[in-house]
This record gives structure tokens, C-alpha cells and sequence, in this order.
């Protein structure tokens, strides 16, 4: 059957005059859309009935490895953005305690004892060298992160994006970068422990793995670290609004503990 | 039609351009005026000092150039090895170059210390496992003293084969430098010292081929 007049179809003349620079930026654009990330625990406390007073907080990246400093700044800029707390930037931490990520402030993670929980397991070792940066930063709180295997790997493209990359290795625009088809998940493990002061306590912590989907239109504009660095922002925006739920008032948390949060 | 044909087949020769390259002179018609040379980590991590180690060898076995040991390196600068801000903009899998991101500040630290007429910093910042390899992607600058002169860029990859399988993964086509691309292409290494040590003589070819320093018979 003939299109009748100019109603736009997919069958027949009409699709014929459909503009395929058109049609590939619109698929362009939908898939550039189409990313997700998923994550279960991210923070939690010590204590389940603990909260956190909206205090001052410096986030210190545990080790001089670009990807804990990326991480301790998302997590710094989005608790100064979505949270209550007298956030101390990178910049100020810097300015305050000598060769701060140049140098290591952790270590011994690896060597958590079999017979410890590794999620709260922190060496005195580390305890101390955290509670030395406590000296200069004089906060009510510190949060030091650090991350451990990090993974990127391609998938099979699904359904409608899997077709629509079809179209696009058709038309050879994604063949030169190995990654075609393919939506690409990105992971990482963080660990992290909050301690309080004055006591120098650990009161909580995070101890999981962080994951990021991207779609596979943006694979041959973007390199992985392009990912990793997404990967890295949107973990540090989870954890910081995980740690705002604990800084609601004692009775609310009170109320937590009575009735669990689903 | 004929336009986007065009245009697609232009795009897809961007794209495969992308690779990094090899040692080359940012001024080519620089001369050097002098020997003496000292080849540092920018990293202060094991495999940063292996490889600086290893292209000091053999810059030193070579070419003309009086290179400084590195314990005499380790002897005249406090703290090294240390982190340096290096020249990229991130380093998680493969090496996005940006040689305006270099701490030059540190590296000003460590030339005050070397009596040595060249700097060369090596960083190697990424060691991406995959399923049956392991590859360390390198970047390198050279800095003429006291002048602080950007003298020589270079890109580096070193891939050799691993026993176990391992969880990370990551295509071996991004970044590849057109001397990995040799490399590979001739049968790759067995092992990471084989690896490094071919690694290291192709390096040291291009920097003959680039400063004129050979040995003579070599």
C-alpha cells in the first residue's frame, strides 16, 4: 500500500526522503542519554542509632593515587553541595598538611587479620596517621577514602541500542576504536573510614563496590578513563548523599532504628 | 549523499589517528649542545622506578650521553622517588596526554639537585591487566637544565603475557603507540622483563635516531 499524502512512515516513499543525518543524530542523541548506575551499600555507621552532627568534615584521599584524589573531591564538592557539613576543599587540606597526596597516608590495607571485619578494620598504624592529619586540619570529622580494583569492561549492546549501534558500524563511524556495540560498565571498589574527634574514633564507614553504565554511542568520543572519571563523580555524589541521611536530627534517627528504612 | 559519505569517511580517519606517538622533538631542529643526562620516576611507585632503571641502562650502554646512576639520583634528592604531577589528564586505562599539566615546580625541585645538563622524566601511571595480558602504558619529557626547555615528548606501551586470568579489562586497541605497534606486530614478549628490555631498546633507538647521540659501531 502507497503512503497516502505526507504522513510520515517508516514504510515506503516517505522513509526514502528521510534525512539520515537526521535520523543518526536522533538515535545519537537518545543513547547518549540512556546510562545508569547501581549501587547497594554506601555508607553506614558504626552504630545504627549514631547520626552525625552537620559539622566540619575534611575528606583526605588515603593514598597519592589520581583516582583517590578524584574521589575525595567528588565526595568533598557534593557534601558541600547536598549536605550541611563545613566541608574543607582539597585545596585547603593541601595548604594545611605537607606533601598531602603526594604521599601515602595509608597503608596495610591487605593485611586486614582473617579474624576482623574487614568493613571496620582499620590498623592502629593508619589510625595514627589519620589522627597526625588531625593536627592540622582541626576538624570534627575525617573522612579518608581509598579505592582498590577498578574494571572496565564492554558489554553486548541490548535491544533497541544494540540495533541502533548495528546502523552505526554500518555506517562506519564506530569501527576505529575496538569498542563498538558496546555498552561499557565501569567499577570500582571504595573503602572508606570516618573517624571522629576529639577521640579519634571510627564511627563509620564505606566498603563496597561502585558501578556505572554507559551507553555505547559516546564510546568513540570518550576514552575509558572518561568513564572512570564518571564512574568516580557519581560515586563520590552517592556517598555524600548517603552520609546526609545520618545528619538528620536524633529523633529521626531514633525512629530509624525502630522502624528500618525499605 | 555523496557529502555524508564524505563526511563518515573523514570522521573515521580522525578516529584512527588517535593513537600516540613515539619520541619526537618538540623543536626538530633543536641541537644538543651537551651529555650529560639523568633519567628519573615521576612516580614513586615500583614499576615508574623499574622502567626509569631499565631506559638509564641502556641510554647509558648506547649513546653518548653521561647518564647519572640512579642511587647517585637517589643520593642528591630527598624523597625520591616522588609523585610528580605528570603530563596527562588522567591515567586510569591508557594515558590521556596533556603535557601542560606537568608539576613543573617539582621538577625544578629535583633539577636544582642533578648536575646534569638533561632531565628525563618518565611516568608510567596505568598497568591495565586483561584476560591473558598485562600492559603498562608510558609517558615521558624531556627537560633541557637549567633553561627548563620542553626538549622531547614520548608515549610508550609495553604488553606481555600473563599466566592467570584476570578481572580487569581493557581493549588493547586504544593508545597503542606506533612503536607498541611494531613491537606487537613482530610476536610481542613472553615476559615482563623481555618486554621492558625490547621496550627500552626501541626507546633508545628513537632517541638516537632523533638526538644523533649513538655510540659509534653500535
Amino acid at each position: 500500500m502507497r503512503n497516502p499524502g505526507n504522513v510520515p512512515c517508516i514504510y515506503g516513499e516517505k522513509m526514502k526522503k528521510i534525512p539520515i543525518i537526521q535520523l543518526f543524530v536522533i538515535t545519537a542523541c537518545t543513547l547518549i542519554i540512556i546510562s545508569c548506575g547501581s549501587i547497594s551499600i554506601v555508607f553506614e555507621m558504626d552504630l545504627a542509632d549514631s547520626y552525625l552532627k552537620p559539622g566540619t568534615i575534611a575528606v583526605v584521599s588515603g593514598t597519592n593515587r589520581d583516582q583517590d584524589y578524584m574521589l575525595a573531591e567528588s565526595i568533598t564538592i557534593n557534601l558541600q553541595k547536598e549536605t550541611g557539613f563545613k566541608v574543607m576543599s582539597q585545596k585547603e587540606i593541601s595548604e594545611k598538611v605537607p606533601d598531602y597526596f603526594y604521599k601515602n597516608i595509608i597503608s596495610g590495607w591487605e593485611k586486614t587479620p582473617a579474624d576482623r571485619d574487614s568493613r571496620f578494620w582499620f590498623s592502629p598504624e593508619n589510625r595514627k596517621a589519620v589522627n597526625a592529619l588531625q593536627k592540622y586540619l582541626n576538624t570534627e570529622y575525617i573522612f579518608v577514602v581509598w579505592s582498590g580494583e577498578m574494571n572496565v569492561n564492554p558489554s553486548q549492546p541490548i535491544g533497541v541500542a544494540g540495533a541502533c549501534v548495528l546502523a552505526i558500524v554500518t555506517l562506519g563511524v564506530a569501527a576505529p576504536t575496538g569498542s563498538v556495540g558496546a555498552s561499557t560498565i565501569s567499577a570500582i571498589s571504595v573503602n572508606g573510614r570516618l573517624l571522629s574527634y576529639p577521640d579519634g574514633d571510627v564511627i563509620g564507614y564505606t566498603a563496597d563496590s561502585f558501578y556505572n553504565e554507559s551507553c555505547c554511542i559516546i564510546m568513540p568520543f570518550r576514552t575509558y578513563n572518561h568513564e572512570i572519571t564518571d564512574l568516580l563523580n557519581n560515586t563520590g555524589r552517592d556517598i555524600a548523599l548517603e552520609m546526609n541521611k545520618f545528619t538528620k536530627n536524633k529523633e529521626i534517627n531514633k525512629k530509624r532504628v525502630w522502624e528500618p528504612v525499605k | 549523499m555523496k557529502k555524508t559519505a564524505f563526511f563518515l569517511l573523514a570522521w573515521q580517519l580522525i578516529l584512527s589517528g588517535c593513537a600516540s606517538s613515539h619520541f619526537s622533538l618538540v623543536d626538530p631542529e633543536y641541537i644538543f649542545k651537551s651529555d650529560r643526562i639523568a633519567v628519573v620516576s615521576g612516580l614513586d611507585d615500583e614499576v615508574s622506578n623499574y622502567l626509569a632503571a631499565e631506559l638509564s641502562k641502556e641510554l647509558n650502554a648506547k649513546t653518548t650521553f653521561k647518564v647519572m646512576p640512579a642511587e647517585e639520583i637517589i643520593r642528591r634528592v630527598p624523597g625520591y622517588p616522588m609523585k610528580i604531577q605528570g603530563p596527562y589528564s588522567a591515567s586510569y586505562f591508557g594515558i590521556d596526554e596533556d603535557y601542560t599539566r606537568t608539576d613543573k615546580n617539582r621538577i625544578k625541585k629535583i633539577m636544582s639537585k642533578l648536575d646534569v645538563d638533561y632531565l628525563y622524566v618518565l611516568w608510567a601511571p596505568s598497568v591495565v591487566q586483561s584476560s591473558n595480558s598485562i600492559e603498562i602504558y608510558i609517558i615521558t619529557q624531556l627537560f633541557e637544565i637549567p633553561s627548563f626547555r620542553d626538549i622531547a615528548h614520548s608515549s610508550y606501551y609495553i604488553k606481555y603475557t600473563a599466566g592467570d586470568a584476570f578481572s580487569i579489562y581493557r581493549p588493547v586497541k586504544n593508545h597503542i603507540s606506533n612503536a607498541t605497534k611494531k613491537a606487537v606486530s613482530i610476536g610481542g614478549s613472553k615476559n615482563m622483563e623481555d618486554a621492558v628490555r625490547d621496550t627500552a631498546e626501541r626507546a633508545v633507538k628513537e632517541i638516537i635516531e632523533a638526538t644523533g647521540k649513538g655510540k659509534p659501531g653500535r
